[in-house]
């Protein structure tokens, strides 16, 4: 009888351990699509990983932007066919929310939230408000069109509106 | 060199490609987010407050009203301990002989379950969900120095419970909530507001009382939510014999389109067991439109709310309200708040003018 106790908790104790230890790494990031995928849907390939090193006055704008200091001194992107590609991460109440940005001609042509960590919020990554930003341009240190929110999520849409104008400022420094 | 080393050859290279383009494709996908975390970074304080100021009918005052503290800690992956604590009129003294109001509350200290990315679990102290602030009340939020009296009187904001719940949501923008928790127990007078219990050990031991709270939620187009709740309370009086049920319906919509709000709200009580029958139906409703622009430092907002509510406090108490007001955020983290209520009650009038300074970050 305890035998077969054991076995029917067994199950469960194992669940319960792996939700408690969290066991399964990343299990409550939600994932739309991974940053390979996204580059690989865009350009066919992921293509060669280049670099943009952020001069002193790049930083200051790009902190200008964001509200905060960027961490980093250099920012990866991903170039072919006429566009330019950044993920970027940041944070919206708590969690880095990582969005993948394809800019070309100086304007959003696509916007995909790739990763969300947050509980809150998540309708930030749904395309009826993703798709607000596309044909966005820069204008001074923030976007040229009005986006509407998400109630309830306001860090989260103010998150995606930095980023979009840091997409944007940083595909205009490319050779710069 | 024969065939099969050549094959042997060809395919050991393919899989070295395979084994190289997944790890290039791995490394990327892992070099995103959250780096590294050590103990600290997994807690996140925060705080909001606000300071309100009122002149006209009734006392003039200035009241410290609310400083809230509130630290999450990250347990583990999947679980997430959240708590808010409260002072509340810190320094204001409108009790008899001068006695100061001072309140000190756990509002929230629950553990959050993530069962999966679309399904979490709470357990602990936490916010009813009904209504628009009591879920969400932080002063930079909200048009107004003081909370709508909608959702003071007829949906006791801040109203908080032991329970139990579960939050699903869905792709399509809807929100479920399903919450098992203590209840009111508005004693003999059939007062919402007072049947707060607390967590006050005497009262749930007079009382048992439990209830349960459903939520539809639905924000699937931009700037846009739509919500229904329906609750029911199984005892709300530890002094009356018998039991007083209820039942509280409650819906609201907030619609932003450019600079221009609207918000509205609507709730109903149906009350069993009182004796007096003005007790039996609580209601009440307000309407609020509102217009916001940017400014060359920060963004300013205008009001105006119309709101009717019937509620019981020992007698029937039937309101009419009006209010117009400014907010001025300059920055989204600090808003500056004027105001002009005119409460009819009843043919008497209350006019207030009202100042505020609230924050949160």
């Amino acid at each position: 009888m305890s035998f077969i106790m054991n076995l029917r908790t067994l199950p469960c104790i194992l669940l319960l351990a792996a939700i408690l230890h969290g066991t399964t790494a990343h299990a409550a990031d939600k994932v739309y699509e991974k940053p390979s995928a996204f580059l690989t849907r865009a350009f066919g390939s992921i293509p060669k990983t280049r670099a943009l090193s952020l001069t002193s006055a790049q930083q200051k704008q790009l902190a200008s932007i964001l509200g905060h200091r960027y961490r980093q001194k250099k920012v990866r992107y991903w170039t072919g066919g006429g566009k330019s590609a950044w993920i970027l991460d940041e944070v919206g109440k708590t969690k880095p929310i990582t969005t993948g940005f394809i800019i070309r001609g100086g304007r959003i042509a696509e916007i995909k939230v790739l990763i969300y960590r947050e509980s809150h919020g998540w309708e930030v990554s749904r395309p009826f408000f993703t798709k607000q930003f596309v044909g966005a341009s820069l204008n001074g240190k923030s976007l040229n069109k009005k986006v509407d929110g998400v109630v309830g999520a306001t860090l989260s849409v103010n998150a995606l509106k930095k980023l979009g104008a840091a997409a944007l400022y940083l595909s205009g420094q490319i050779g710069k | 060199m024969n065939h099969q080393t050549i094959t042997t050859t060809l395919l050991s290279a393919a899989l070295l490609g395979i084994a190289s383009a997944g790890t290039e494709a791995d490394a990327l996908d892992g070099s995103f987010g959250a780096k590294e975390e050590t103990f600290f970074d997994r807690f996140t304080f925060g705080s909001y407050g606000e300071l309100h100021g009122r002149a006209g009918d009734g006392e003039d005052n200035i009241d410290a009203h609310r400083l809230v503290l509130l630290t999450d800690f990250q347990v583990s992956k999947r679980i997430k301990f959240v708590s808010e604590l409260e002072f509340e009129h810190v320094y204001y003294r409108g009790q008899s002989g001068g006695e100061k109001d001072e309140v000190t509350e756990v509002e929230q200290a629950y553990f959050e379950f993530t069962l999966r990315d679309d399904l979490l679990l709470n357990a602990g102290i936490q916010l009813i969900p009904v209504g628009i602030i009591n879920p969400t009340h932080e002063p930079t939020t909200f048009y107004g120095v003081e909370r709508p009296n909608v959702e003071k009187y007829i949906i006791p904001s801040t109203w908080w419970e032991g329970a139990l719940g579960i939050v699903k949501t869905y792709e399509s923008g809807f929100q479920l909530d399903v919450m098992a928790h203590s209840a009111l127990d508005m004693k003999s007078d059939g007062y919402i507001r007072s049947g707060r219990p607390k967590l006050h050990l005497s009262d749930y031991q007079d009382t048992h009382s439990w209830g349960l709270t459903s939520r539809v939620k639905y924000t699937g187009i931009a700037g846009l939510e739509l919500a229904g709740a329906l609750q029911y309370q199984d005892d709300t009086s530890s002094t009356i014999s018998g039991k007083q049920s209820t039942i509280l319906a409650e819906t609201h919509a907030i619609y932003r389109k450019g600079n221009f709000e609207i918000r509205a709200l609507a709730a109903y009580w149906d009350v069993d067991g009182y004796s007096n029958s003005d007790a039996n139906n609580q209601w009440g409703y307000y309407i609020e439109p509102s217009y916001a622009v940017d400014m060359p430092k920060g963004k300013a907002g205008v009001f105006a709310r119309f709101s009717q509510y019937e509620y019981f406090n020992g007698t029937r108490r039937d309101q009419k309200e009006f209010s117009v007001g400014v907010n001025y955020w300059p920055i989204e983290e600090v808003v500056l708040k004027t105001d002009y209520t005119n409460i009819d009650k009843g043919g008497e009038h209350d006019e207030t003018y009202n100042f505020g300074i609230g924050y949160y970050f």
